[in-house]
C-alpha cells in the first residue's frame, strides 16, 4: 500500500510488526492505540469550518448564527467562547466514478452491521469520494469560506491518499465555482436526488 | 437595511475590480472570522443538520440519518486497511 509522508511512521510500524511476528499480539495492540488515537484525531474526511466565537458579546454576528446554538465550549480560557460550526463538507466513497443514487443513500443497517458490507452507501474500497454536501452557512457565503473548506479537503485528501478523485453533484449556477477549484464538466447526472437536473463534476 | 443600501452594497460588489483587489477582500474576511478546519464527529451532528437546514430547500438536504452516518463511516477512511491488517497478525 502507497503511504504519504504523514503516514511514514505508520508504514515503519506495520513493517515491524510483520518482521516480529512472535511478539505480534503485544506489537499490535501498542500500535493499534496509537492508530486508534491518530485515526480519531485525523482519520476522518468529513471537515467542519469552524470559527471561535465569544459568545457573550452581543454585538458579534456570529454569536447568533444557525448553528450557535449546538456549539462546543471551546477549550480555552475563556469559558465564553464557543467553536461554531460555519461550513461543512461531508462525504462517503465510492465505487463510481461520479455521484451515484446510491452513494447517497445510507444502509438500513448500518449501525449494526459496520459499514463496507453494503451496496448502498459509503464504499471504503472504493477510489472516488462522493462529496453530499458543501455547505457553507447562508449569512456568510461569498467570502470565499466554500472554497477554502474545499481546498483544506483537497490538502488532507492528498495526505491520507484515500482516494484518486473527488466528485459531486452541481446545479448550473454553480457549475463554474467548482470548475474554477479544478473541477471538470462531466455532463448531465443520472442521478435523481433532490429532483434531479445535476450536472456531474469530478476533479 | 434599507433596500436602497442594501442594492448599493450588491453594485458594490458587481463592479468590476481586478481579481488580486477582490482576493485580499476575501483574505481580510476570512482573517476577521479566524476559520479553523476540524473534522468532524458525532458531537457536530446538531450542528450539521442545522447548518443543512439553513443552507439547502427541503429535497435538497441530508437527514439527520444521513448526517449521523457519514461522519462515522469516513471516520477510519483508507488508513483503515492497516488497522485490519494488525488486528489479523494479533488473532
Amino acid at each position: 500500500m502507497a503511504m504519504g509522508a504523514p503516514s511514514a511512521s505508520l508504514s515503519i510500524s506495520l513493517d515491524f510488526v510483520i518482521e516480529t511476528k512472535t511478539y505480534s499480539t503485544i506489537v499490535a495492540n501498542v500500535h493499534c492505540t496509537q492508530f486508534e488515537y491518530r485515526f480519531t484525531k485525523c482519520g476522518g474526511l468529513c471537515l467542519g469550518l469552524f470559527t471561535s466565537v465569544d459568545m457573550n458579546n452581543p454585538s458579534s454576528p456570529l454569536a447568533s448564527v444557525e448553528t450557535a446554538s449546538s456549539a462546543h465550549h471551546v477549550y480555552s480560557g475563556a469559558p465564553a467562547r464557543k467553536s461554531v460550526l460555519l461550513a461543512h463538507c461531508v462525504v462517503t466513497k465510492t465505487t463510481n466514478p461520479t455521484v451515484m443514487d446510491e452513494d447517497m443513500e445510507v444502509p438500513k443497517d448500518w449501525k449494526t452491521s459496520g459499514t463496507s458490507s453494503s451496496s448502498v452507501g459509503h464504499r471504503e474500497e472504493g477510489r472516488t469520494i462522493a462529496v453530499h454536501s458543501l455547505a457553507v452557512l447562508p449569512s456568510l457565503q461569498g467570502q470565499g469560506l466554500g472554497s477554502t473548506l474545499l481546498k483544506a479537503f483537497y490538502q488532507r485528501m492528498g495526505y491520507v491518499q484515500a482516494a484518486d478523485r473527488i466528485a459531486l453533484l452541481a446545479h448550473g449556477e454553480l457549475v463554474k465555482f467548482y470548475e474554477k477549484l479544478g473541477f471538470e464538466n462531466k455532463g448531465p447526472s443520472k442521478a435523481t436526488f433532490g429532483g434531479g437536473n445535476w450536472v456531474d463534476m469530478a476533479s | 437595511m434599507p433596500r436602497d443600501l442594501a442594492a448599493m452594497m450588491r453594485g458594490d460588489q458587481d463592479e468590476p475590480k481586478d481579481k488580486i483587489s477582490r482576493d485580499m477582500e476575501k483574505q481580510d474576511h476570512l482573517a476577521e472570522i479566524k476559520p479553523y478546519v476540524q473534522t468532524l464527529t458525532t458531537s457536530d451532528i446538531d450542528s450539521a443538520v442545522k447548518l443543512e437546514d439553513a443552507t439547502f430547500p427541503p429535497e435538497e438536504r441530508a437527514t439527520r440519518e444521513k448526517v449521523s452516518y457519514y461522519p462515522s463511516c469516513c471516520m477510519m477512511l483508507s488508513l483503515a486497511a492497516p488497522t485490519r491488517d494488525l488486528v489479523a497478525y494479533s488473532t
